[in-house]
């Protein structure tokens, strides 16, 4: 299990952050995951526990908002009401702050740099 | 898709189990955010013609691979909960619960089984009055630490531990009935701890 420092983002929630303001819209937990997937080219889909505690996490640190879909458009659509997170002003600063704190790519030996 | 896969099945029988006895809004939240990931999941797997049986075994995985933040989540949900010590016990009798109903009334049936005696021959002394009347007051302490339970649990717990001693004292020549005394106190002791915790 990853051990966090006070006042600093696991990789998980910076991917989540990332996702989120690049999507604009509010997003559902579900969509989150794909989109992580995507992003990172892995074959699985984050873990449930992992994904929503970490969602929590980031709403409860107020980076990221959430509320419920209207009931009306989940029933026309036939499916269970989504939990829709966006990111905050606040969310968006620390975005920023960890990718600023996130070491820059080292150049090796006889490598060009994309 | 008529029927959940099988892993749906098993993803919200976990889910049911790991907010069980949760307070009510983080509970209701995290089934129903489940529930919406589990149907958006398996509407997904449709458009991308992904088997049943994939789909199982990709929620089972991501199950799997939560479970110890979901344990970390409830335990976090728990420690956030109010401890109510005045709220009383759980409404819904356990069986720990009406064993130890039969336990006090047993104690209580014990002690009430000597005051005959006190009407036998005519060698009953002071002592012997003073000896049952201990164990006459020991005994209303049971019987009202057992109806004090659902309001005041704390106050009701120490006097059914007080209480508990009736039929040693009653029958304090009979060692076995200490084991009463002892069955008593720990189910009294048992049963508070889970109750003054409101889920």
């Amino acid at each position: 299990m990853v051990r966090r420092r006070p006042g600093t983002l696991l990789p998980l929630e910076i991917a989540i952050l990332e996702q989120a303001v690049d999507t604009r819209d509010p997003i559902h937990g579900f969509a989150i995951a794909k989109l992580l997937q995507d992003a990172s080219g892995a074959r699985v889909l984050t873990a449930h526990g992992t994904l929503y505690k970490a969602l929590a996490r980031l709403e409860a640190a107020g980076l990221l908002a959430s509320l419920w879909e209207d009931p009306d458009i989940a029933a026309t659509a036939g499916r269970p009401r989504r939990r829709l997170y966006e990111v905050t002003g606040a969310g968006r600063v620390a975005l920023v702050a960890a990718r600023d704190q996130l070491p820059s790519p080292r150049l090796q030996p006889g490598v060009e740099p994309a | 898709m008529n029927t959940p896969p099988l892993g749906a099945r098993v993803c919200h029988a976990w889910l049911r189990a790991y907010t069980s006895q949760l307070d009510d809004e983080a509970a209701v939240r995290r089934r129903a955010e489940l529930e919406s990931d589990l149907f958006e999941h398996a509407t997904d797997a449709q458009v991308e013609g992904v088997s049943r049986t994939a789909l199982s075994v990709e929620m089972l995985g991501r199950m799997l691979a939560g479970m110890a933040a979901d344990i970390s989540w409830r335990r976090s949900v728990r420690r956030a909960t109010p401890v109510r010590v005045s709220q009383g016990a759980d409404m819904t009798l356990g069986t720990k619960d009406i064993i130890l109903v039969v336990l006090i009334a047993i104690d209580v049936g014990i002690v009430v089984t000597m005051l005959p005696m006190l009407g036998f021959g005519s060698d009953i002394g002071v002592d012997d009055f003073v000896w049952l009347g201990t164990a006459m007051l020991l005994a209303g302490a049971l019987a009202l630490g057992l109806w004090m339970r659902p309001r005041r649990p704390i106050p009701a717990l120490w006097l059914i531990i007080v209480g508990a001693f009736a039929p040693s004292v009653a029958w304090y020549w009979l060692p076995p009935v200490y084991l009463l005394t002892i069955a008593t106190i720990a189910l009294a002791v048992m049963t508070t701890r889970r109750s003054v915790r409101v889920a």
